[in-house]
């Protein structure tokens, strides 16, 4: 194995800075400046960046607060924590000194991620779309974690999956003993972030198994391989994965819905990389 | 506006020592004296409570006096800090059986022991009221707060919040997820109250779901709305899914009779000063029970403003407004 699990999970558990994009941080401190900027606007902002996002619900779920595993909207936290709380978490990120491309990739894909469950959620009437959507941003954190505390490996597993052409999980489970559904679950775990959006980080490969709220993995599920169809996957050879029944049996879907739903997403995707 | 004059006693039985102890301590905010025996210093402290206490004599007798009085729930709160002479701490002494809350080593800097004075004093003010759940400040901050506005004839308002079906929520979830209501609630209410710019800003614990916000009366609108709307979007968390999906929660009594109870929702009674002719807390507080009662019988979450008013007798109400 190129790496060790107890070492990997000794080391997830110091991590403390997790950096941001300075893209995001730039138009955070511009709407700080200006008072007519409300909080959900400001929500919808973070809502962009895993990391400042995952570094919000990480503090209003840790203990100090008294409440944890219950707060897993971006919105919920903004209202508990207060502005300015929320406003020295920003500034006190740390910034990305350059994004490389595979951030980009990842970053990208995680966000078309987050909209296509806002899709979703939307056009079936689900409810807890902030939620799902938060859980669909921080679906792949896992592997936004081993990018950084292990660049170099990662480096590895990303070429292995590429010359084998294995998906990338399978993939880490070959070179790593476990993959990035693992990770963001210790992260969860670790950070006492709700079972509600652990769950569905988990199995978003495969909701066929999983636990309570099963929706959620199913609709993260679909979004994840929508937006893998329009050409936006986390990797170079990302690859669309065989439906279970079960997404189709509980969303009640059809092939004309998956086709508006990738028209959909596309032009959604078409005002993210403006 | 200006702030009374605090009070410490100094406790030392050597009156020498004492005397020149008061001579350093007394300042324009101060008022020191110096008490030399252990009953005199109770009855003191029984018949008026100083603001701090500063101890010399660390023996036995006066270490059991300390302990005694710590031990009393109210006393609790009264700062104590210690003077010692070299040599009588080491780095190995303890303090489990010695409550005091700061010490001074001797010979003293006389600017820092001002210094610890007025920290020791705002210190015990600023957390020692908290509730330990919320750390929302308690009554006795709660009782000064409203006084002083009373006294200094500062418009404000009194909202006095409560959480509805708190108890069925207890009682089908257990305590711990109860408390963490009370924090969720807390935090809201400060967020709510401390994004406004206004000058008046306060939240207090009086106890269980209990809490009271004191805010600009023309803000009493936009504050309240906002509090309801957050409680009501942030408490459905707190529910299992079958429960919130349902809208209700079932519990059996001790009959055995099966009970619906609806969800957590919050009541907020407002009185505003202005309209009152209130002199004191108590008043503020028996008239917005009443509009509590009024309000805590609609459904879900409301808040009701107490429109009742006072004729006032020479003094025009209006003018009360302008000269703030």
């Amino acid at each position: 194995m190129l790496l060790d699990k107890d070492q990997f999970q000794k080391k997830l558990a110091k991590l403390q800075n997790l950096p941001a994009f300075p893209s995001i941080l730039d138009r955070f401190n511009d709407m700080v400046k200006d008072p007519s900027i409300s909080m959900s606007q400001i929500g919808d902002v973070i809502g962009q960046d895993q990391m400042l996002s995952l570094k919000i619900l990480k503090l209003i779920n840790s203990a100090f607060y008294g409440f944890p595993g219950r707060i897993s909207t971006i919105t919920h936290a903004l209202v508990l924590l207060g502005y300015d709380v929320v406003k020295g978490l920003i500034l006190s990120a740390t910034v990305f000194e350059e994004m490389s491309n595979d951030w980009r990739e990842l970053w990208k894909h995680s966000l078309g991620v987050s909209k296509a469950c806002g899709l979703i959620c939307e056009k079936l009437r689900i409810p807890d779309a902030e939620e799902i959507a938060m859980a669909g941003l921080l679906h792949d954190i896992g592997k936004v974690v081993l990018i950084l505390e292990e660049p170099a490996i990662y480096e590895k597993v990303q070429m292995g999956a590429a010359k084998h052409d294995l998906p990338i999980d399978l993939a880490e489970q070959k070179l790593l003993g476990f993959d990035h559904t693992e990770v963001a679950l210790w992260l969860c775990d670790r950070w006492h972030l709700p079972q509600r959006l652990g769950v569905p980080m988990a199995y978003h490969h495969h909701p066929e198994n999983s636990k309570s709220p099963q929706m959620h993995s199913v609709v993260v599920f679909l979004a994840d391989n929508i937006t893998k169809a329009v050409g936006a996957g986390a990797e170079v050879n990302s690859k669309v994965m065989p439906m279970p029944a079960i997404v189709t049996e509980m969303l009640n879907i059809n092939r004309a819905f998956l086709e508006q739903l990738v028209i959909d997403l596309e032009r959604e995707l078409q005002t993210i990389s403006a | 506006m200006s702030q009374p004059q605090k009070r410490i006693m100094i406790l030392d039985p050597d009156p020498a020592r004492a005397e020149r102890m008061v001579e350093l301590m007394e300042t324009e905010d101060h008022f020191a004296y110096a008490v030399e025996d252990m009953n005199r210093a109770m009855q003191q402290i029984y018949n008026e409570a100083p603001d701090l206490i500063v101890m010399t004599a660390l023996g036995d007798r006066w270490k059991t006096f300390l302990r005694t009085l710590k031990n009393d729930s109210v006393y609790r709160y009264l700062p104590v800090l210690g003077l010692f002479a070299e040599g009588m701490l080491g780095p190995t002494t303890t303090f489990e059986g010695l409550p005091i809350d700061d010490l001074l080593l001797l010979p003293l800097n006389l600017d820092e022991l001002r210094l610890r004075v007025r920290l020791a004093i705002v210190k015990s003010s600023r957390y020692l009221d908290a509730n330990p759940l919320s750390r929302l400040p308690g009554n006795y901050t709660i009782l000064q707060t409203v006084q002083s506005l009373i006294d200094n004839k500062t418009p404000f308002a009194l909202c006095y919040i409560d959480i509805d079906s708190f108890k069925p929520f207890n009682d089908r979830y257990g305590f711990s997820r109860g408390d963490e209501i009370i924090r969720m609630t807390a935090r809201i209410m400060t967020n709510a109250v401390r994004g406004s710019t206004d000058s008046i800003s306060f939240v207090g614990h009086i106890g269980g779901d209990d809490f009271i916000m004191i805010i600009e009366p023309q803000s009493v609108d936009a504050i309240c709305k906002q509090v309801l709307f957050n409680f009501d979007m942030i408490a459905a968390t707190f529910y299992d899914d079958e429960d919130r999906m349902r809208g209700y929660i079932e519990s059996v009594d001790r009959k055995g009779a099966k009970n619906r109870f609806p969800l957590l929702s919050l009541s907020i009674a407002a009185v505003i000063s202005v309209n009152r002719n209130f002199t004191h807390y108590g008043e503020f507080s028996a008239a917005a029970s009443e509009v509590k009662k009024a309000v805590k019988q609609l459904d879900g979450s409301n808040y009701m403003v107490d429109r009742r008013y006072d004729k006032k007798e020479g003094d025009d109400p209006q003018l009360a407004l302008v000269e703030t």
